[in-house]
């Protein structure tokens, strides 16, 4: 009890240095606990939202289904089982669906969709689509031909509620369904998937056009809880017998949960970061604290002290300046966590990143999830713990009278005669006394290099990896699919409209190719298609292109897997992606129906052989590109000879992209067409980019916390070690302002000594890697789904991205030495010289 | 003229709702050359009135002039500036810049002062020699003894050419060989360069030294009487 008393005292004694402690213990650990509940928020509501919307918390199929979604692999919608199912307890509803892609059509534009047929009566008991609808109104029992859009595709479509579309699929019995409805609502959920390529019918209305009577492919299942899943998931199964599967959603939606493991590696290697960098602020700041007392050790020893006693006082301190960071760390990072996941946090700006994420909208509900709170706040408590007993065990070890001398290290070194032979220079003198003042105490100086050293290398190596990636997405996807620039009809973008066609290639042509940047250019023909073998009917994006031109272009004929490309010998020839040719069940030399929607509304289709298969490893690329002859391709569109529909540009470099499509809209503004750099062509690559700086800001703004406590600590606690220093300079005619610019000079060397090591650490793993390339095999579902990435990624540096960063850290840390340098500035001689 | 012209000075301190009157009714000249020892029990106020002279504490009551300049009427940086040009100052330990050699420690206030390069280190080089440091001149701080540490200390106090030298205590941390031949020191420049030297000291030794000793009680002066070194009272 004595000890605690006098640990109790000693906290109190140094109001400043213990308040710096808790201060830099509670901010530590209440950030820790806001960035984590930030990304458990963006977790919890993809899966809560995808569940909600789409996918319930179970669904029962046929046997096989889930596997091969083939349409006769629909189960017989049995209404006693169902009522069976909805009757077991913990279960909320239970509702049919028949399920299945088909294109649909409005008046010039179509786009593959998914069909979800849905009994209005059940549905809304299962999933929340109906509260979703922002125009019209949600389907009804009763309801014949009608259908509901995601906002987003009836914008692509240009339809609205009262218009008429039409939808066209394969049916189950192989047999062409199609059927015209009309829309009578449309939904805006905020993720972009469903808004994008969900559309709703009637259940009957979806049994009609699939061919699918009496039979549904889903039972969709909601749950009292979410988390009741798995248990129900056997329960049921034994309900319904083998001939039946019955999936909770993390199976339902793998891409999902790879989406949330890989977002939640993410989080772990940012919070170890994080942790890492705060447990060198925090563990700097408790150690110099104790570093400071040496000497007092010292005086308590030659009092008759015991050494495990100055440990236990030590441990009873750290305990409790730890469990009072912990109560205000907690506090705080609980409640502004726990307040924002109330009122939601709006991230604006990278609302369009978001929203591409499956279930995610702009709104971020950060989520306090307790197991995290604890793990955080006792690793917290440990690395508040552990630093002080070093400099306590070094102090305990010491004689009294080595401890009441104080550990300067410098009576140890031995004399350097020639070293101050060098001349002394007016402004030098105070960098001389800075830098010798730093290497007092080297230790301390090393604890402060180090913090700055390891934030900033972190920082750049992750910035090179996401540079790397981005880059291998840009370099990908611009090199297989669109080039650096397209040259287009107005608004064709928007939906491949195949009406909007540029009737003179050969000009446009020849004005691209005046321009000395440009390395190729080639006239294509791109439509969005249905592709069907006997077994299948998938989406397509189809590719008309003249082979000897677009091989200048895009090298995907360097991805080729088997058979050869496109050449004028073979003018039913196509060339397919290895994902699709495994979804059509198709092998080389096979043939495929391609049909389209042409100019006027009509249907065309016309028959290829598979003459090659190219596989680039991108899930995006190789499940849904096709590429077939220019001349075939305008056949099949109708098109007159000579008409194209784009014109892909490849430039010598990719920087100079906006100069030469600035330079090429003014030289195009005379006719209705327009310039598309990458940026426009991949909008997808571009929020990603987004989307992950903000995971750096996150990242930089605890490296700039910790560099500027750091900096600031060992400047406060050297500042006030070395009070009577300046006194005595002081009386000797120092003025105040050359006392000041002593210890900011300290603080520019400690800055450019952390930056550089900094520096060089973080190159040292990027150019390790970069040999190695980093391997996210585990994560190859997700990477593959994304445009243009494969599972290795070879980390890039790039000083244009990171200079900045760099130097406002370095600005940091001498901004955080103002304080302690004013501090010593303002020192009253007579108090610095009585000070001791 | 008086080379500091003490009148009518006070100092009270005031902690919490305790009141010290460290000093009262001082009034005290201070000749050109002198050799002046300031003595008194702990807590008679020496510190506090060396340190009102040096201008690192303002006075509560009086007035104090070096020369015809009188300090109470400085703003912060000229009393810096008066300290530079006029004042020298050796306290009880921890004197030097640790992180310079001795050598810089004594060219430091000339370079203050501004002296250029060359001739700084001349006369560094002087005094060190005057103070029988030559060889040390390249040691830091902590790798020279307590009486070494304080050479340097009046070699630097006397390196800037100062009117006078303020002294609070500068043997006691030193043994009595030591704290001896410091104070011969002292009054050998005393003597040749005519260097006005105030300090303050419990040590008989260096009352034996001083030209003049003047004795506080409870921050009164009690007396005034020529010391056992030589010269003569000087009466206020
Ligand atoms: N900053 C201060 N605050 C309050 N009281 C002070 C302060 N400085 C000095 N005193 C008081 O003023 C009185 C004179 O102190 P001073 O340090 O001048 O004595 P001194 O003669 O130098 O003593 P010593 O021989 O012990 O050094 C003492 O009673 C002291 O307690
Ligand atoms: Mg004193």
């Amino acid at each position: 009890m004595k000890l605690l008393h006098l640990a109790a005292r000693n906290v109190l004694r140094n109001v400043r240095r213990s308040l710096i402690t808790l201060a830099s213990i509670s901010l530590s650990l209440a950030s820790l606990i806001f960035i984590w509940g930030f990304i458990d928020g963006i977790n919890e509501q993809m899966i809560d939202n995808s569940t909600r919307y789409i996918s319930g918390h179970i669904q029962v199929h046929q046997q096989g289904f889930h596997e091969d979604k083939a349409l006769y692999k629909a189960m017989r919608d049995d209404p006693r089982m169902r009522a069976r199912l909805a009757a077991l307890p913990h279960v909320a509803a239970v509702a049919p669906r028949v399920e299945g892609k088909a294109l649909l059509s409005g008046s010039d534009k179509s786009r593959g969709v998914m069909v979800v047929g849905v009994d209005p009566a059940l549905e809304p008991a299962v999933t929340t689509i109906d509260r979703a609808v922002v125009a019209g109104r949600y389907l009804r029992p009763g309801d014949g031909d009608t259908i509901v859009l995601g906002d987003k595709t009836a914008a692509a479509l240009g339809l609205g509620v009262g218009d008429q579309v039409v939808l066209i699929t394969q049916a189950m019995d192989g047999s062409l369904g199609a059927g015209r409805y009309r829309v009578v609502g449309l939904f805006d959920s905020g993720i972009d998937v469903l808004d994008g390529s969900y559309v709703f019918l009637p259940l009957e209305a979806a049994r009609e056009l699939f061919v699918l009577w009496d039979r549904a492919t889903a039972w969709v299942v909601r749950l009292e809880q979410r988390s009741r899943a798995e248990g129900m998931v056997r329960q049921m199964s034994a309900v319904l017998g083998p001939q039946y599967e019955v999936l909770d959603w993390p199976r339902l939606l793998p891409s999902m949960v790879q989406m949330v493991r890989f977002h939640e590696a993410v989080t772990y290697v940012v919070l170890l970061i994080v942790l890492v960098v705060v447990a060198i602020g925090v563990g700097n700041t408790i150690l110099m604290a104790v570093m400071e007392r040496t000497r007092e050790f010292g005086v308590m020893m030659a009092l008759g002290t015991s050494q495990a006693q100055i440990i236990a006082v030590v441990v009873a301190e750290s305990l409790l300046l730890g469990l009072g960071g912990l109560l205000l760390g907690n506090a705080l990072g609980v409640g502004v966590t726990g307040s924002l996941g109330e009122t939601g946090l709006n991230l604006g700006q990278y609302t369009a990143a978001m929203e591409t994420m499956p279930g995610l909208s702009g709104m971020v509900y950060p989520l306090v999830r307790w197991d995290h709170v604890a793990l955080l706040s006792m690793l917290v408590f440990l690395i508040s713990l552990i630093p002080p007993l070093y400099p306590a065990w070094r102090a305990a070890r010491l004689a009294p009278v080595q401890a009441i001398r104080g550990l300067t290290g410098e009576s140890a070194r031995a004399p350097r005669s020639r070293a101050s032979r060098s001349r002394l220079t007016g402004g030098g003198i105070f960098w001389k006394i800075a830098a010798r003042g730093i290497l007092r105490n080297p230790r301390r100086a090393v604890l402060t290099t180090g913090a700055t050293a390891f934030g900033l290398a972190a920082f750049l190596f992750l910035y090179a990896f996401a540079d790397g990636f981005f880059e291998q997405m840009i370099g990908n996807s611009t090199g297989y699919l669109t080039g650096d620039l397209q040259v287009e009809r107005q608004g064709f973008r928007d939906e491949l409209s195949p009406g909007l066609v540029i009737t003179d290639p050969d000009v446009v042509l020849e004005r691209l190719r005046s321009y000395p940047q440009v390395r190729a250019a080639a006239p294509r023909i791109k439509v969005q298609a249905m592709v069907s073998s006997p077994t299948a009917t998938e989406p397509l994006l189809l590719h008309g292109v003249v082979p000897q031109l677009e091989q200048q272009v895009t090298v995907l004929q360097r991805a080729l897997i088997a058979g050869e490309y496109l050449s004028g010998d073979l003018p039913r020839g196509m060339v397919v992606g290895s994902k699709l040719m495994n979804k059509l069940g198709l092998e080389l030399g096979e043939k495929l129906v391609v049909t389209v929607q042409l100019a006027d509304g009509s249907l065309g289709s016309a028959a290829y052989r598979v003459v090659g298969v190219f596989k680039t490893g991108n899930e995006l690329f190789d499940g849904s590109l096709g590429l077939i002859g220019l001349a075939p391709a305008q056949a099949l569109l109708g098109y007159g000879n000579g008409e194209v529909s784009t014109i892909a540009v490849a430039l010598r470099d990719r920087g100079q992209v906006s100069e030469v499509v600035s330079g090429l809209r003014r030289s195009l503004a005379d006719t209705s067409y327009e310039v598309q750099s990458w940026e426009q062509l991949l909008p997808v690559v571009v929020q990603m980019i987004d989307l992950t700086k903000l995971d750096f800001y996150v990242v930089l703004g605890v490296v700039f916390a910790v560099v500027a406590m750091g900096v600031m600590n060992t400047l406060l606690m050297s500042v006030l070690e070395r009070t009577r220093e300046f006194g005595v300079m002081m009386a000797m005619g120092t003025q105040p302002w050359q006392i000041l610019r002593i210890v900011i000079y300290e603080s520019v060397i400690l800055g450019l000594a952390g930056i550089a090591a900094g520096i060089l650490m973080g190159l040292l793993l990027v150019v390790y890697y970069q040999g190695q390339g980093m391997n996210l095999a585990a994560f190859a579902d997700i990477t593959e789904a994304i445009p243009g990435m494969t599972a290795t990624v070879y980390p890039l540096l790039m000083p244009a991205h990171v200079w900045l960063p760099t130097l406002v850290l370095f600005l940091t840390g001498v901004l955080a030495a103002l304080y302690p340098a004013a501090r010593a500035a303002r020192l009253e001689p007579v108090r610095a010289i009585r000070h001791v | 003229m008086s080379l500091v012209r003490i009148e009518g000075l006070s100092k009270r301190y005031r902690q919490n709702s305790i009141v010290v009157d460290a000093l009262s009714g001082i009034d005290l000249h201070v000749g050109k050359g002198e050799f002046l020892s300031l003595v008194g029990p702990s807590g008679s106020g020496k510190t506090t009135l060396l340190n009102l002279i040096g201008g690192l504490d303002s006075p509560t009551m009086g007035h104090i002039w070096i020369g015809d300049q009188e300090i109470g009427r400085l703003s912060k940086s000229a009393l810096s500036r008066l300290r530079l040009q006029r004042i020298g100052f050796i306290f009880q330990e921890y004197n030097l810049i640790p992180v310079l050699s001795a050598l810089e420690n004594v060219e430091y206030v000339m370079l203050l002062q501004g002296v250029s390069g060359h001739e700084r280190r001349e006369r560094a080089l002087a005094v060190l020699r005057e103070v029988g440091l030559e060889d040390l001149a390249s040691r830091r701080p902590p790798q020279l003894s307590g009486g070494q540490q304080q050479r340097v200390a009046v070699a630097r106090a006397i390196a800037s050419r100062p009117s006078i030298v303020l002294a609070d205590e500068p043997t006691a941390n030193l043994d009595s060989v030591s704290g001896a031949a410091l104070l011969d020191l002292m009054r050998g420049l005393n003597e040749r360069h005519g260097v006005t030297f105030l300090f303050s000291t419990h040590d008989p030794m260096v009352m034996e030294r001083a030209r003049r000793i003047i004795q506080l009680h409870d921050g009164r002066i009690v007396a005034d009487k020529p010391g056992m070194g030589g010269g003569q009272g000087y009466g206020p």
